[in-house]
């Protein structure tokens, strides 16, 4: 799997969890978007989605490579990565 | 109806004294409990017949493959965990003088180390649902010491400092955590102090008695059903502290 499809699919993970457990409304959740200022999550809402997104995907993400994200495309960038590392 | 109805409850050493009590005053409120018991599997079934719709499961909180196996055992059986009952303990008391390492570090396995395993392992699942209680037992000991007592009493001082972060970081996500903070209580643990210790703790309580599981059970209840308390350490001590 390329990372690009692996990316847009980390994508749409991200935005089912963020709808399903967290509320945000699903046109908010664009790569552009800042997690903390414009979908309202703080730092365990973050934590919850990205331990949703390894259960699913079978990866594991340290806290230190997380500590800098701040948009959704950061943390896709991120994730898709350990995807496409492990695939 | 109560509000805690059909909502899945683990209660760690919960074969007998605080544990036993706290599973029932849950299962009163209509919470699914699993009984937790590492040993006293007969002490666990008895418990278990006193509470509707529970489950028993083996769990040795020092054993990280003990609390992961337990904890997918209740998700399978009854759903995530949504009220934690941090109970396991035990005592190794001695002077400090003369207290083993091996004293020291098995105090602080099970009663500081465990209920910190058992709090991780049950916070996705409470997030996840947006509602969680964590309720830890802690020690009038952790509060104001005891000659002999200074792993346990440190064990149970670290559950408070313990459950306070934890309130602070979950506190805006329906998930509160709390500590209760009993005395001298008649359990099987405290039966066997010597009886001069035990009368002279006596005497220093103004209720000058010891109190009795149900009465600390009802504490954890409270901290259960109570949706604007977090952080805190509700003692329950007959005036002691």
């Amino acid at each position: 799997m390329g990372s690009a499809d692996s990316n847009k699919e980390i994508l749409e993970a991200l935005r089912e969890v963020l709808v399903d457990r967290l509320k945000v409304e699903a046109e908010a959740v664009t790569p552009q978007a800042n997690l903390f200022d414009d979908l309202g999550l703080d730092s365990i809402d973050l934590m919850s989605a990205v331990m949703a997104i390894e259960e699913r995907f079978e990866i594991e993400v340290s806290d230190a490579e997380l500590e800098n994200v701040t948009t959704v495309g950061e943390a896709v960038e991120i994730l898709g990565a350990k995807v496409a590392a492990s695939a | 109806m109560s509000a805690l109805q059909n909502r899945v409850g683990f209660v760690t050493g919960a074969s007998r004294g605080i544990g036993r009590a706290s599973a029932q005053a849950l299962a009163e409120e209509g919470v699914r409990v699993a009984i937790g018991y590492r040993e006293d599997k007969e002490g666990a079934a008895a418990a278990s017949a006193l509470c509707p719709c529970s489950i028993m499961v083996r769990i040795d909180v020092t054993s990280p493959e003990s609390v992961a196996s337990a904890f997918d055992e209740i998700e399978k059986a009854l759903g995530p965990v949504e009220v934690l009952v941090n109970n396991a303990g035990l005592r190794r008391d001695g002077l400090l003088m003369r207290l083993k390492e091996k004293d020291w570090d098995d105090v602080i396995a099970t009663n500081l180390t465990g209920a910190f395993r058992c709090t991780k392992r049950a916070l996705p699942g409470m997030l996840r649902g947006r509602w969680g209680r964590i309720i830890s037992i802690g020690s009038v000991a952790g509060s104001v010491g005891n000659p002999g007592q200074a792993n346990y009493a440190a064990a149970k001082a670290g559950l408070v400092g313990f459950t306070k972060s934890v309130a602070r970081e979950v506190a805006g996500h329906g998930v509160t955590a709390n500590v209760v903070v009993p005395g001298l209580v008649d359990t099987a643990m405290t039966l066997n102090l010597p009886a001069a210790q035990r009368e002279k703790l006596v005497e220093r309580i103004p209720m000058a008695r010891t109190g009795t599981p149900e009465e600390v059970a009802e504490a954890v209840r409270f901290c259960a059903r109570a949706s604007y308390m977090t952080g805190n350490a509700v003692t329950v001590d007959g005036g002691i502290a």
